[in-house]
């Protein structure tokens, strides 16, 4: 069952209420109670005394007629005295009249009888002996007659007295029920009042010290849950406001209890997890700072690569000077007709190897500006037909110094392209000098077609020679510098050593590729790819080997 | 008489053009710096300026703005002379007013057929 607190203070003061409602109705009782006797002896005695005492006095007036009867003598005196004595035995009718309405209990009733008797004897003895006797005496001897009147008016006397008792009693008994009355609505209102109290006071104190416990325990419950105990719980059953936030504490603990729990567990998982990301953390600074080692360790290495290119490039301006300078001089030995064989011969030899000592250290020059990043390159519109004509018309007379025979197979429809010309012819001139230098009594071919290669349009340069040929084992170390296949063949064939090498990073720089195809004894194919458009790919892939620098052995 | 002014802070380079021009049958005026250069074109006008571009003090493009910029010498041709140099060295010649780049080592043959168009042009 459930009552809240609301209902229960209801019910104390309903409690009260009633007793205050009982108390009222019994005031109220013995109220109208007293007011009934204050009614009976306004209306009833106060009334019947007066009554009484109007007889008393029509009494006395009668005997004083009887009296006035016995002196006045004469007829007509006499005879008005009757008419008085009659009308007073009327007016004592009229008061009996009067009195038996009020009359309140059968004494007095008795009592009145009693009276109206005794007055009726009066009367009678009036009437049928006074007067008469009166009458017939006429002497003024009157005394023993009205004498013996005299018990008559005593017994009558007497039954007044007794009804003026009884009224007197009546009246007394009233006031007794009033006092008694008024008594027992006063121990009534001061018991009611006391136990009004008592029970006001017991229901206040046993519901306060009831909810004061409840809340006590809820707030030593809310309590331990501040200091995080969590393992408790209030176990209300009694259904009311108490009992429900009692239920709710419990629940709020149980809730609290599955977030704890759920809590800790994920701070487990965190510290777990942050465990693993110190670890991880520790690693990563290991890491970096292996890094940072391998970054300086790098940046030192590029440095001193940048300084060895700068330098390289300082000494190949340096030593074109001079160089410049005997080129220069031999021009003019040459030009002079005076010099004379075999001085000639001589002039023609400073002029051979200082063009290519020059060739040589262009090529180191432009290695040291590949490393450097710094190969500049100039894209312009190339016509590839007019390309090819001057390629042949430059290495035609290289060709014919070997008996060979030139042969370029190039659609003249072919288009342009868009690429450094420069660059691209120096790689060409390069693969047809080779070719020249390497083949005797043979052919060259340049062999031009478009070619698209991984989705970009393209023209395939090939140079095909019938020459010597590559070992298949030497074909790999091709492209790297001083590869040239030994010593004796460099000197025989006056290669700078660098060209291949050069002519990779070249075509790499300016987005193709460059392979070969060789065979010892039928000779070699050399293909050049060059996209149409330079597009993203002019820049040297850095994860291509580095070149190897002069001086070093191939 | 026109003549062809050579200037070249370096003694060989010098020589080497003006005896390839001698030969040739061009006459020549050496210059070693850009300063005395100017000064010998303040009373004669050189039909060509074969004009070397880094040299000390003023250098080969300042030389060029300044026969340029002059009305009398606006119109000789100005050729570039250098050995080691980058594009943008050229790019700036060209600004500068030079109408051709002849590189170095010289060729003879390419040193005089420039000599010849340029001459024959004036």
């Amino acid at each position: 069952m459930r009552f809240p607190i609301r209902a229960k203070l209801l019910g104390a003061l309903a409690i009260d209420l009633i007793l205050m409602m009982v108390l009222g109705f019994f005031a109220t009782h013995q109220m109208a109670t007293m007011n009934d006797r204050a009614v009976f002896i306004e209306r009833h005695t106060i009334p019947s005394l007066d009554t009484v005492g109007d007889m008393t006095t029509a009494i006395n007036r009668y005997r004083a007629r009887q009296l006035e009867f016995l002196i006045y003598t004469n007829n007509g005196d006499r005879g008005r005295i009757l008419d008085h004595m009659r009308a007073i035995e009327a007016e004592m009718e009229t008061y009996f009249r009067t009195y038996r309405p009020l009359i309140g209990s059968e004494t007095e009733q008795n009592r009145l009888d009693t009276v109206v008797a005794a007055w009726q004897e009066v009367i009678d003895a009036n009437h049928n002996r006074f007067i008469p006797a009166v009458r017939l005496v006429s002497d003024g001897s009157v005394q023993p007659f009205y004498s013996r009147m005299n018990p008559l008016y005593d017994a009558l006397d007497k039954a007044m007295n007794e009804l003026v008792q009884e009224n007197q009693r009546q009246a007394r008994a009233s006031l007794d029920v009033v006092a008694a009355s008024y008594d027992t609505a006063r121990t009534f209102i001061m018991i009611d009042t006391v136990v009004a109290i008592i029970i006001s006071a017991a229901i206040g104190l046993f519901l306060s010290a009831r909810i004061a416990r409840r809340l006590r325990r809820l707030a030593q419950a809310a309590g331990q849950v501040s200091e995080g105990n969590l393992v408790g719980s209030i176990n209300e059953h009694i259904r009311d406001e108490i009992g429900d936030l009692a239920q709710a504490f419990d629940q709020m603990l149980a809730s609290l209890r599955g977030q704890r729990a759920e809590l800790e567990e994920r701070n487990r998982a965190l510290q777990t997890s942050l465990a693993r990301q110190e670890q991880l953390m520790e690693e990563v600074i290991r890491g970096k700072q292996a890094e940072a080692e391998a970054e300086r360790a790098r940046a030192a290495a590029e440095a001193a690569s940048q300084a060895k290119s700068a330098f390289v490039a300082t000494m190949s301006h340096e030593l074109r000077t001079p160089l410049n300078a005997i080129l220069g001089y031999a021009q003019l030995l040459h030009l002079n007709k005076a010099v004379s064989e075999p001085h000639t011969t001589y002039v023609e030899r400073i002029l051979t190897s200082g063009r290519h000592l020059l060739a040589l250290i262009s090529d180191v020059l432009d290695f040291a500006r590949i490393e450097q990043g710094a190969l500049e390159l100039e894209f312009s519109r190339v016509e590839v037909a007019t390309l090819v004509d001057e390629l042949a018309a430059m290495t035609m007379p290289l060709a014919q110094r070997n008996n060979n025979q030139m042969i370029t197979l190039c659609p003249s429809d072919i288009g342009s392209i868009r690429t450094d010309g420069r660059r691209l012819r120096q790689v060409l001139i390069n693969l047809l000098s080779n070719a020249a230098k390497f083949t005797e009594r043979g052919t060259i071919r340049l062999e031009v077609t478009t070619e698209s290669r991984y989705g970009t349009d393209g023209i395939r340069f090939a140079v095909i020679d019938t020459g010597i040929g590559i070992p298949r084992e030497k074909q790999h170390k091709l492209f790297q510098p001083f590869s040239q296949l030994d010593e004796s063949v460099t000197r025989r064939y006056e290669g700078t050593g660098l060209g291949l090498a050069l002519s990779k990073q070249i075509v790499q720089a300016l987005g193709g590729t460059i392979e070969v195809e060789s065979e010892v004894g039928v000779g070699s194919t050399f293909t050049v790819w060059i996209p149409t458009a330079p597009e993203s790919a002019v820049i040297i892939d850095p994860s291509s080997p580095a070149p190897h620098m002069v001086g070093e052995p191939a | 008489m026109s003549f062809i002014l050579i200037v070249d802070d370096n003694f060989d380079n010098r020589q080497i053009i003006g005896q390839m021009l001698s030969f040739s049958g061009f006459a020549v005026e050496l210059a070693s710096d850009a300063q005395t250069a100017l000064e010998i074109m303040k009373h004669r006008r050189p039909s060509l300026i074969l004009m070397d571009l880094s040299m000390p003090g003023l250098d080969g493009w300042t030389a060029t703005e300044y026969v340029k910029r002059d009305p009398r010498l606006r119109d000789v041709p100005v050729v570039a002379v250098s050995g080691h140099v980058t594009r943008n060295d050229i790019e700036r010649a060209k600004r500068a007013g030079c109408s051709e780049f002849l590189p170095k080592p010289i060729d003879y043959d390419h040193l005089i057929t420039i000599a010849q168009r340029y001459t024959r042009m004036n």
